[in-house]
């Protein structure tokens, strides 16, 4: 991969990031228990399982690399790490 | 010094520092938003990460046991990843992990993978120390970044 490309990748997943961290009571609404796959600031797939997901994505002839993977906690979850 | 900026996001009740990177080494091709740990000693991809690149879980249960989030997993080595982040000036920064580990939940069941889908990879203090970078995290000002030599 081209060092462009990588840099747009990765510019493009701290959007996404930002996206995700801002977006979070509504996501937590739609895909509690779930993970989900984002890009361009949008959910493109989710799933019950991250092997469903990849499967979803491989379906789609989606290149699962390009996403960031998501799951949110489910609510009244609190974590300390 | 430069800086690797972090996002401060919104994680369970509280508002954390995470870090885009990419591993673009067999069979990790991946991009993933860890969280900046400066209470794990270890930089581990998460088992949704892991499982996200494919990765036989159910084959690397091995290492040492740890404990995080209220479950237990192997702390599984994988040797040696390079990691690439982007620079506040725009440009790439490869870093050598020596020993990037996976954590692999030491019960694989349904239920336990569920219950632990929703943690994150964490760079730890391993990789800061190694490399010299510091952590800057401003949650009220909604700004964090890693400060490199």
């Amino acid at each position: 991969m081209k060092e462009t490309q990588l840099l747009e990748r990765l510019e493009r997943a701290q959007k996404d990031s930002q996206w995700v961290s801002e977006s979070y009571d509504e996501l937590q609404e739609k895909y509690e228990g779930k993970v989900f796959a984002v890009k361009d600031q949008g959910v493109v797939e989710a799933a019950e399982t991250v092997d469903d997901l990849m499967s979803k994505l491989q379906a789609r002839g989606e290149d699962p690399s390009l996403f960031l993977i998501e799951a949110i906690p489910p609510k009244g979850i609190s974590f300390i790490l | 010094m430069t800086h690797i900026p972090c996002t401060v996001r919104r994680f369970a009740d509280g508002y954390l520092p995470f870090v885009t990177f990419s591993i673009l080494q067999p069979p990790l091709y991946v991009t993933i938003d860890a969280l900046v740990d400066t209470g794990s000693p270890f930089t581990v991809l998460s088992p949704k990460d892991a499982l996200s690149t494919r990765l036989p879980l159910s084959r690397m249960r091995s290492g040492p046991t740890i404990g995080l989030a209220g479950c237990t997993f192997f702390r599984h080595s994988i040797g040696t990843v390079a990691l690439y982040f982007r620079k506040e000036d725009g440009r790439l920064l490869s870093v050598e992990v020596p020993s990037m580990n996976v954590l692999v939940p030491t019960k694989m069941d349904s239920k336990t993978l569920e219950q632990v889908e929703a943690i994150p990879s964490l760079v730890g203090t391993d990789l800061l120390k190694d490399k010299g970078w510091s952590l800057y995290f401003n949650p009220g000002a909604n700004r964090a970044y890693l400060e490199i030599p």
